[in-house]
C-alpha cells in the first residue's frame, strides 16, 4: 500500500473545505464520494468518479468548472492513488507524473490555491515534488512487486532514475514544507537501495552509495517500509544469491529501523526466520562453491536477523502483559505516539495465537533460528561453537520439529542429537557422544545419520574392545551398505569383523572372512594400504592356530605370510608395523608344521624358519622379537637332527638370554626364562668344543643361577621347571644336600606361586604338573638318598607343607589331587588282601569328597575339575537310581573345563559329560549325552573316540537299539579302547546280537572275550555264562556218528561242557581266592549252571556216551 | 468520528503542551472501568500499581488503580525512544548513559506497567553486560528499581547479572562460581530466557578460565594439564555466545574471543604454529593441523568477519588469517 499518497489527500481536504459549495456534483462533495468508494474498496467508481470530475474541470465552460479548477489536480491525484491501491502501478506511476507535466496547475491561481497557509506563499508545490516522488514510488513497486504481485525488476533502472530526480531536489531542499516535516532523506535512499538491486544487472555501486546515504539520516522507516524492503531484498537474494549480502547490509546499516520491540517485531519474526534461513543455505553453497566472501556474507545476514526473532517465552511474557493493560479496551488501536505506534489487541491475541500454535507444534522461531544460526557456525568449520548450539538445542528445544520440503511437520531432536554425538567425538569428548549414540540407537533415526551412527557404533565398540558386540555391530553396518560392498564403510565392517574374529579366536570364521575381503578384489589404493597388511597377518595367523586341527592350514598360513613379505617388503616398522609379527608367524607356523611328518620337508620347513629368524635377527635388532628369534632358532637347531649345529643353538640361546635381560622393564624376562631352561635341560647333553666336563659343568651352573638372579620372577611360566629340573639334577649328581636344597626351594616355590595366584588371580598351569613330579622325586629320593619316608609321613608332607595361602583354594585342590594320586598309586600296589586297602581306599574317596565339598568348580584347575567330575561319574555309576541327585553337582565340574577359554582338557570333560549324564534318568540328559557322544565320536581327538563309542553303545542298549548299539560296537573294536572297554563293549556287542536275535554272531562275540579274557573273571565269567545260555537255548541236539568222526555234539551238553571247564580252571589256578566280591558272584552263577546243566537227563547222557567212547577208543588202544 | 479519532486529537491538543516538558510526568493512554479512552497526564505514582491524575473538567487529584483500568498505555517519552533507538542501533555507550538518566527522571513511576524506568532499567543493565563492566553490573543489579513488580523471568535475569557482577577471575572463587552459575541453571531453568542462560554459561567459562595460567594463557603456552579447564571455559564461551542468536554483540564478542583465546593457547598449538611459519593454508596443511588450531582459527574468523567485522582486534584477525574453507569442492 501506498502509504505516502493520502498525505496529499489531507493537503486536498483542507483546500477542499475552504470554498465548499453544497451542490451534488460539486468537487467538494465528489472527492468525498470518491474516498468513500474507495475505502470501500469501490476503485473502479472512484476512478470514474475522478475522471468524471477531471472531464468536467477542464471543460471550463461551467461557473464551477471555472470555480473549481485548482481541484483538478487533487483528481488526478486521488485517481493515481487509487490506481496504485489497485497495484496498476505503471498507470499509477503515469497519472503521478502527469501531474507534474501538466502546464495548467502551474498558473498561479493553482499555485496559490494550493497554499496550505493561504497567507504564506509556497516553495514549492507537493503536487509536482510529492508527484515526482509518488510517480518514481510506484514505479519502484513496479519493479518490486508485492506479496500478491510479482516485481518486474526491467522497470527498476527506470525508478532508480525518477527516484533519483526526487532525491536530488530532497538535498536541494527544492521540495514542499510538508515532504521537508517527512525527512524522506533516508526513505527515498532506502528506496534507492532497493531499486539499484532489484535492476536485471544490479548496480552495486549505486546501492552501496545509497545504503551510505541512509545512515546518514538515523530517522525511523515505516514498519511497512523496512518489512517490504527486506522482503524486496530477499527476493533479489533468491534470484542471485550474490545478493543476500545486501539483505544483512541494510539491516545492520540501520539495526534500529527493524528493531521495533518485541510487540512488534515478533508480527514479522517468520519473515525474519525465513530470510535467516535462505541465508544460511547462501552460506552453505557458497561455502562448497568455494566463495568465502559470499558465505561470510549470508552469515552476516543471519546473525544480523536472527536477533529479532524474540524468544518464544519472552514474547508470550510480553504479550501476557501488554494484554492485561489494553486487552479490554474499546479501542480498535491503542496509541504509544512516543513510538508512533499502535497496538491492535485483536491483532495481539492473533500473534499470541500464532505463537502458541508454534510451540504446540514443537516449532518455536527462537529455536528454530538458533538451530539456524547453529548451521551456520557449524558450515563456517567451528565445532566448539556448532556443539554449543546444539548442545542449546537440546537441552532447550528437546523436541525441535521443523517443516520438510513438503510441508510436513518433521521432529529435529534426533538429527540435533545425531549432530551433537558427531561434534562431541569430533571435539574429544567421546564419553558424551557414546552416551548419546547409545541413546539414539534406542531412538531409531534414520537415513544417513542413521548410517554414521551405526558406523560410529561400531567404531565405539572396537575402542572398548568389547569384541563380541563388534560383530553384529559390523553386520549392521554391513547390512546397512549392502548395496554399496565397495564403500569404505562397508571394507571397514568386514575388517572389523575379522579383527574381532581374531581377538576372539574365532580362527575358523576369521578365515573365511578374510579370504573373502582379500579375493574380492576391493582392497585398492588407500583402503587397501590400510586394512590388507592387517587382514593377511590376522589369516596367517589364524590359518597357523587351525593347523592344529587340520595340518594343511600351516600351508595357507605359509603362504600368506610370504604374500605379506612379498607385497609388503618394507623393513620399516613406521610404514609396516606388522612386518616383524608377520615373520614371527612364519617361523611359529614352520616350527609346527614340520614338514607335516615328511623328513625332507621338515628339514626344509626348519631351514626357512631359520631363515625367517635370521631375518629379524638382522632387520630388527632392537624389536622386542629379536631374543625371541634368537630363542626360536636355537630350539631349532637344538631339535633338530644336525649334531654340528647343537653348539650353535647354545651360543644363540645364550645370545637370547642376554638381549631377552637387556629389554627395558624386565620386558624380556619370560624369554630369558625359557632360554635358560632349556640351556639348562640341553645344555648338559651338548659338547662344547674344546671345553673341559668342569667349564661345562660350571656353565651350566650358571645357567641356574642365571635363572633365579636375572630371569626368575612370581609367575613365570618355566621356574616349576627349572625347580623340578634343578631337583632331579640334585638327585642324579646324588648329592644329600643339594637334593634337599633343591627340594627345598622347589617347595618354597610352590609357596610362592601358590601367593601370587591369590594375588594376580591367575593360576599359575605349571603347578599342578611340576608338583606332581617334584612330590614324586621328593618321596623316591628320599627313599635313596635319605631316609623313606612312610604313608603316614608322606600324609603328613602334605598336611604340613607350609606357605600355601589358604585362599589359594587352586593349590590346595593340587595339593589334595597330588595327595589322591599318592594314594592311589599307594593302593594299586597293595595286594587284594592287604588291610590297609580299605582305610587308603576311604582315605581317596574323602579327598575327593572334600574337593567337591569345599572347593567350588572354579576353584580347580581343569585337570582337577575333570577328576573331580570323573569320581563323581564312578561314584553315581555304582549306585546310579539313588545317586541321580549327583549328576548335577558332576556336570558343574565338566562345564567349568568346557567354559574354560583355554580349552584345555575339555575334550576329557566333553567325555565325562556325556558320560555322567549316559547315567541319568531324565530323558533330556540322556539324549544330550547321547548327542555328546556323537560330537567326540566325530571329532578330530581320537584318543576320545573309543570312550565315546563305548557310551553310545550302551545308551544304544537302554533304548534297545540294538542294530545302533552292533555298529557303534563295531566302530568302538576299531579303535584302541583299553582292554577293559574293549571287554565292556565286547559284552554288550554279544548282548545286542543275542537280543536281535542273532546267537551266531553273539556267540562269536562272547567267545571272543571268554577266550581273550578267561582271567579276567569279572568278564569272562558272564560270557561265559551268555553263551551257556544261549547254547542251552538253542538246543540243537546232538548229530552225527563219534566212531565215523563226523559227530556234533548237543548244544546242552556243550554249554555244560564249557562252564564246567571254566569252572575247574578256575578253581586250579587259585584265582578264586582273590576274586573281589562282585566278581565271585559272576563266578559262581557259572558254576551254579554247570551243577543245575549237569543234572540235565540229556547232558547226563551225553557225557555218558562220551565217557564211554573215550574209554572205548582207549581200549582198543 | 470514531475514539480513536477523538483521542488522536486529544493527543495533538496535549503533545505540545508544557503538562510533560521537563517534568517528571507520564502520558498515558487510559480508559477506566466506566467512560470513554482518553489521554490523561499522570502526575505520579505510589509503586504499588496506582497512579495520581489530575481530572481537568474537576481539577481534582483522581487515583486511579491501574488493574482497574480497560486500557493502560503509557506513551514512550521521547528521551526513552532515543535511549531505546541508540541501544538498538548499537550505540551502547551513548544508549547507557541516556537510559541512566531516564531510569532516574522517571523513577516514581517504577511499579506502573509500562514505566520508562524500568525499561530503561533493564537496558542500561544489558548496556553494562555488553560492555562487560562487572563492577557496574554489581551495582545495577544491587539497585534495581521495582523488583518486587518484576516478572519471574525478568527476576532470573536479575540473578544472572548478579552473578555476573561477582565475576573476579579468582581461582580461589572459580569452583564456588561454577557451583552457583549451575545451581541458578537448574533452580531457574523455567525462568531463564536462552540469553541468560547463555549468560551463566560466561560466568562458567569465566571460572574455568580463572584456573587456567594467566601468564601462560597470554603467551598462548597452556601447559597439558590445563587443557581439561582450557576446553571447559572454551565450551562455556561457545554456550555464551551461541544462546544469545546474534543478539548482545558486544556480549557475544567478549565470549568469542576469550573462547578463541583459550582455544588458542591450548597445548600443541603454539608449536605448530611456529613451525608452520610463513607456509600456505591449503587443505592438506589445514586437515593436517591440530583439532585445537582449527577450532580457535575458525572461531576468530566467524568473530571478526561474522559477529564483529569492525573488530579491532589485532590477535584475532591474525588468528583468523589462517582461515581455510575446508568445504569447498
Amino acid at each position: 500500500m501506498n502509504r505516502y499518497a493520502p498525505s496529499l489527500a489531507i493537503l486536498a481536504m483542507a483546500a477542499i473545505t475552504a470554498p465548499m459549495v453544497a451542490q451534488a456534483q460539486d468537487p467538494a462533495s465528489a472527492f468525498k464520494q470518491i474516498q468513500r468508494r474507495s475505502a470501500n474498496g469501490d476503485n473502479a467508481g472512484a476512478i470514474k468518479l475522478c475522471d468524471e470530475m477531471i472531464k468536467n474541470l477542464s471543460s471550463n465552460k461551467s461557473r464551477v468548472a471555472k470555480q473549481f479548477s485548482h481541484m483538478m489536480p487533487y483528481f488526478y491525484w486521488q485517481k493515481a492513488n487509487t490506481l496504485s491501491k489497485m497495484g496498476k502501478y505503471e498507470e499509477a506511476a503515469a497519472v503521478f507524473k502527469s501531474i507534474g507535466a501538466d502546464e495548467r496547475f502551474r498558473s498561479p491561481e493553482m499555485i496559490r490555491a494550493a497554499r496550505q497557509n493561504p497567507g504564506k506563499a509556497l516553495d514549492y508545490t507537493p503536487f509536482f515534488t510529492a508527484g515526482q516522488f509518488q510517480a518514481a514510488y510506484n514505479l519502484f513497486m513496479l519493479a518490486a512487486g508485492t506479496d500478491k504481485v510479482e516485481g518486474k525488476p526491467e522497470y527498476a533502472e527506470k525508478a532508480v532514475k525518477e527516484l533519483e530526480l526526487y532525491y536530488k531536489a530532497v538535498k536541494a531542499g527544492k521540495v514542499s514544507d510538508m515532504e521537508k516535516k517527512q525527512k524522506l532523506d533516508s526513505q527515498v535512499c532506502f528506496l534507492l537501495l532497493q531499486a539499484a538491486l532489484l535492476q536485471p544487472t544490479p548496480d552495486y555501486d549505486k546501492a552501496s552509495l545509497y545504503l551510505a546515504e541512509s545512515k546518514k539520516s538515523r530517522s525511523l522507516l515505516s514498519e511497512d517500509m523496512v518489512m517490504n524492503a527486506l522482503s524486496t531484498m530477499s527476493k533479489v537474494s533468491k534470484s542471485d544469491p550474490k545478493n543476500i549480502e545486501w539483505l544483512g547490509a541494510a539491516v545492520k546499516a540501520s539495526p534500529e529501523n527493524y528493531n521495533r520491540g518485541i510487540l512488534t517485531m515478533a508480527k514479522f519474526a517468520g519473515k525474519f526466520l525465513n530470510y535467516s534461513i535462505q541465508a544460511g543455505e547462501v552460506v552453505s553453497t557458497a561455502l562448497k562453491q568455494g566463495n568465502v566472501d559470499l558465505a561470510v556474507d549470508a552469515a552476516r545476514t543471519v546473525m544480523t536477523l536472527t536477533p529479532f526473532i524474540s524468544e518464544n517465552d519472552i514474547v508470550d511474557i510480553v504479550f501476557n502483559e501488554k494484554l492485561a493493560t489494553i486487552g479490554e479496551s474499546q479501542l480498535a488501536k491503542v496509541p504509544d505516539k512516543g513510538w508512533q505506534l499502535s497496538y491492535s489487541p485483536s491483532q495481539l491475541k492473533q500473534i499470541q495465537k500464532f505463537y502458541a500454535k508454534m510451540a504446540k507444534d514443537n516449532m518455536p522461531l527462537d529455536g528454530l533460528s538458533l538451530l539456524s544460526s547453529t548451521s551456520v557456525v557449524a558450515n563456517l568449520g567451528s565445532q566448539r561453537l556448532s556443539k554449543a548450539g546444539y548442545q542449546l538445542l537440546r537441552d532447550c528445544y528437546p523436541n525441535l520439529s521443523s517443516r520438510d520440503k513438503e510441508g510436513k511437520i518433521t521432529s529435529m531432536s534426533g538429527k540435533n542429537l545425531f549432530q551433537l554425538s558427531q561434534l562431541c567425538r569430533a571435539t574429544g569428548d567421546n564419553a558424551t557422544a557414546e552416551k548419546l549414540e547409545k541413546k539414539l540407537e534406542t531412538m531409531g533415526v534414520g537415513g544417513s545419520s542413521k548410517d554414521t551412527l551405526i558406523v560410529n557404533k561400531m567404531a565405539r565398540l572396537v575402542g572398548e574392545q568389547n569384541w563380541e558386540q563388534v560383530i553384529p555391530a559390523a553386520d549392521e553396518v554391513m547390512a546397512a551398505f549392502a548395496g554399496k560392498t565397495g564403500d569404505s564403510s562397508y571394507i571397514t565392517a568386514e575388517f572389523c569383523k575379522i579383527a574381532a574374529y581374531y581377538k576372539l579366536n574365532r580362527f575358523e570364521d576369521l578365515v573365511k572372512a578374510a579370504d573373502g575381503l582379500l579375493k574380492s578384489g576391493k582392497l585398492k589404493g588407500d583402503v587397501a594400504k590400510k586394512y590388507e597388511p592387517q587382514t593377511i597377518f590376522f589369516a596367517a595367523d589364524s590359518y597357523n592356530k587351525l593347523g592344529a586341527a587340520d595340518i594343511n592350514n600351516y600351508d595357507k598360513a605359509i603362504e600368506y605370510a610370504e604374500l605379506y613379505m612379498q607385497k609388503y617388503p618394507s623393513i620399516d616398522l613406521k610404514e609396516n608395523k606388522l612386518a616383524a609379527n608377520l615373520y614371527y608367524t612364519a617361523i611359529d607356523t614352520l616350527l609346527k608344521r614340520r614338514g607335516k611328518g615328511d623328513a625332507a620337508a621338515n628339514a626344509a620347513d626348519m631351514k626357512q624358519a631359520l631363515g625367517y629368524c635370521q631375518a629379524i635377527a638382522t632387520n630388527w635388532e632392537t624389536h622386542p622379537l629379536y631374543p625371541v628369534s634368537q630363542l626360536l632358532a636355537g630350539s631349532i637347531l637344538i631339535h633338530g637332527d644336525d649334531e654340528s649345529r647343537k653348539s650353535e643353538a647354545i651360543t644363540l640361546l645364550e645370545n637370547c638370554y642376554k638381549s631377552a635381560v637387556a629389554q627395558p622393564k624386565g620386558k624380556g624376562k619370560n624369554t630369558a626364562s625359557n632360554a635358560l631352561f632349556w640351556l639348562a635341560s640341553y645344555g648338559p647333553e651338548i659338547e662344547m668344543t674344546g671345553e673341559s666336563e668342569e667349564k661345562a659343568a660350571k656353565r651350566i651352573n650358571g645357567y641356574y643361577k642365571a635363572f633365579w638372579d636375572d630371569a626368575d620372577q612370581v609367575g613365570d611360566a618355566f621356574c616349576m621347571q627349572m625347580g623340578r629340573l634343578e631337583l632331579k639334577r640334585s638327585i642324579e649328581f646324588g648329592d644329600k644336600v643339594a637334593f634337599k636344597a633343591a627340594a627345598d626351594h622347589m617347595f618354597e616355590l610352590v609357596a610362592r606361586e601358590s601367593v601370587q595366584n591369590v594375588k594376580s588371580g591367575v593360576i599359575n598351569p605349571e603347578i599342578e604338573s611340576a608338583f606332581g613330579d617334584a612330590v614324586e622325586m621328593y618321596f623316591d629320593a628320599m627313599a635313596t638318598l635319605d631316609t623313606e619316608l612312610s604313608f603316614a609321613q608322606k600324609e603328613d608332607f602334605f598336611k604340613n607343607f607350609k606357605g600355601i595361602d589358604p585362599q589359594d583354594k587352586s593349590t590346595q585342590s593340587i595339593f589334595l589331587i597330588s595327595r589322591i594320586d599318592m594314594e592311589s598309586k599307594h593302593l594299586a600296589s597293595l595286594s587284594l588282601d592287604d588291610p590297609t586297602r580299605n582305610e587308603i581306599s576311604n582315605n581317596i574317596s574323602g579327598a575327593f569328597r572334600e574337593l567337591t565339598r569345599n572347593f567350588a568348580p572354579v576353584d580347580l584347575t581343569s585337570y582337577g575339575a575333570v577328576r573331580v567330575g570323573n569320581f563323581l561319574c564312578q561314584h553315581v555309576a555304582a549306585l546310579p537310581e539313588s545317586r541321580q541327585g549327583e549328576i548335577k553337582t558332576a556336570v558343574a565340574y565338566y562345564d567349568r573345563v568346557l567354559n574354560d577359554p583355554s580349552r584345555e582338557m575339555a575334550a576329557d570333560a566333553t567325555l565325562g559329560k556325556a558320560d555322567i549324564l549316559a547315567l541319568s534318568t531324565s530323558e533330556p540328559d540322556i539324549k544330550q549325552a547321547g548327542e555328546l557322544y556323537a560330537t567326540i565320536a566325530a571329532g578330530s581327538d581320537r584318543s576320545l573316540h573309543a570312550g565315546a563309542l563305548k557310551g553310545l553303545t550302551k545308551l544304544n542298549m537302554r533304548a534297545g537299539q540294538y542294530a545302533e548299539a552292533i555298529k557303534n560296537s563295531a566302530r568302538f573294536l576299531k579303535t584302541r579302547g583299553n582292554k577293559i572297554d574293549r571287554m565292556i563293549v565286547m559284552m554288550l556287542q554279544g548282548e545286542a546280537y543275542a537280543k536281535s536275535g542273532d546267537a551266531k554272531n553273539a556267540l562269536v562275540a562272547y567267545m571272543n572275550i571268554y577266550g581273550q579274557n578267561r582271567g579276567s573273571i569279572g568278564y569272562s565269567s558272564p560270557a561265559c555264562m551268555a553263551i551257556m545260555e544261549i547254547m542251552w537255548t538253542r538246543d540243537t541236539p546232538a548229530s552225527g556218528d563219534r566212531l565215523q568222526g563226523n559227530f556234533k555234539p548237543s548244544d546242552r551238553w556243550t554249554a555244560w561242557k564249557l562252564g564246567r571247564d571254566f569252572v575247574t580252571q578256575i578253581v586250579k589256578s587259585d584265582i578264586e581266592s582273590k576274586l573281589t566280591p562282585a566278581d565271585r558272584d559272576k563266578f559262581v552263577a557259572v558254576r551254579s549252571a554247570v551243577d543245575k546243566y549237569g543234572r540235565d537227563a540229556v547232558v547226563q547222557k551225553e557225557e555218558k556216551s562220551a565217557g564211554d567212547f573215550t574209554q572205548n577208543v582207549k581200549s582198543s588202544n | 468520528m470514531n475514539t480513536f479519532k477523538i483521542l488522536a486529537v486529544a493527543v495533538v491538543a496535549l503533545s505540545s503542551s508544557a503538562l510533560v516538558q521537563g517534568a517528571s510526568k507520564l502520558e498515558a493512554a487510559v480508559q477506566l472501568s466506566k467512560g470513554k479512552p482518553a489521554m490523561i497526564v499522570i502526575d505520579k505514582a505510589n509503586g504499588k500499581g496506582k497512579f495520581i491524575y489530575m481530572n481537568r473538567q474537576t481539577e481534582a487529584p483522581v487515583e486511579v488503580r491501574v488493574a482497574s483500568c480497560k486500557t493502560f498505555q503509557i506513551q514512550t517519552p521521547a528521551d526513552l525512544v532515543r535511549a531505546v533507538t541508540a541501544y538498538r542501533a548499537g550505540d551502547i555507550k551513548g544508549a547507557r548513559k541516556m537510559l541512566s538518566s531516564v531510569k532516574k527522571k522517571y523513577a516514581s513511576f517504577v511499579g506502573l506497567p509500562g514505566n520508562p524506568s524500568s525499561e530503561a532499567a533493564e537496558l542500561e543493565l544489558m548496556c553494562a553486560i555488553c560492555m562487560a563492566d562487572w563492577e557496574s553490573v554489581a551495582s545495577l543489579s544491587a539497585s534495581y528499581p521495582g523488583v518486587s513488580s518484576l516478572n519471574d523471568m525478568q527476576k532470573a535475569t536479575l540473578e544472572v547479572a548478579k552473578l555476573l557482577g561477582k565475576i573476579s577471575d579468582d581461582p580461589a572463587t572459580s569452583d564456588a562460581q561454577i557451583a552457583a552459575a549451575k545451581a541458578l541453571q537448574k533452580e531457574q531453568k523455567a525462568n531463564l530466557s536462552l540469553a541468560s542462560y547463555g549468560m551463566l554459561e560466561y560466568a562458567i567459562g569465566r571460572a574455568y578460565g580463572a584456573k587456567l595460567p594467566a601468564s601462560l594463557l597470554r603467551n598462548n603456552r597452556l601447559p597439558d594439564p590445563s587443557r581439561a579447564d582450557g576446553v571447559l571455559a572454551a565450551d562455556a564461551y561457545c554456550q555464551a555466545a551461541m544462546a544469545q542468536r546474534g543478539a548482545n554483540m558486544g556480549f557475544t564478542s567478549e565470549a568469542l574471543t576469550r573462547a578463541a583465546k583459550v582455544v588458542w593457547a591450548m597445548p600443541g598449538n603454539r608449536a605448530y604454529v611456529e613451525e608452520l611459519g610463513s607456509t600456505k593454508m591449503d587443505r592438506a596443511t589445514w586437515m593436517a593441523s591440530p583439532a585445537d588450531f582449527r577450532e580457535a582459527v575458525s572461531i576468530a574468523f566467524i568473530l571478526t568477519n561474522v559477529i564483529n567485522p569492525d573488530s579491532t582486534n589485532d590477535e584475532m584477525k591474525r588468528i583468523a588469517a589462517y582461515y581455510f574453507n575446508a568445504q569447498a569442492k
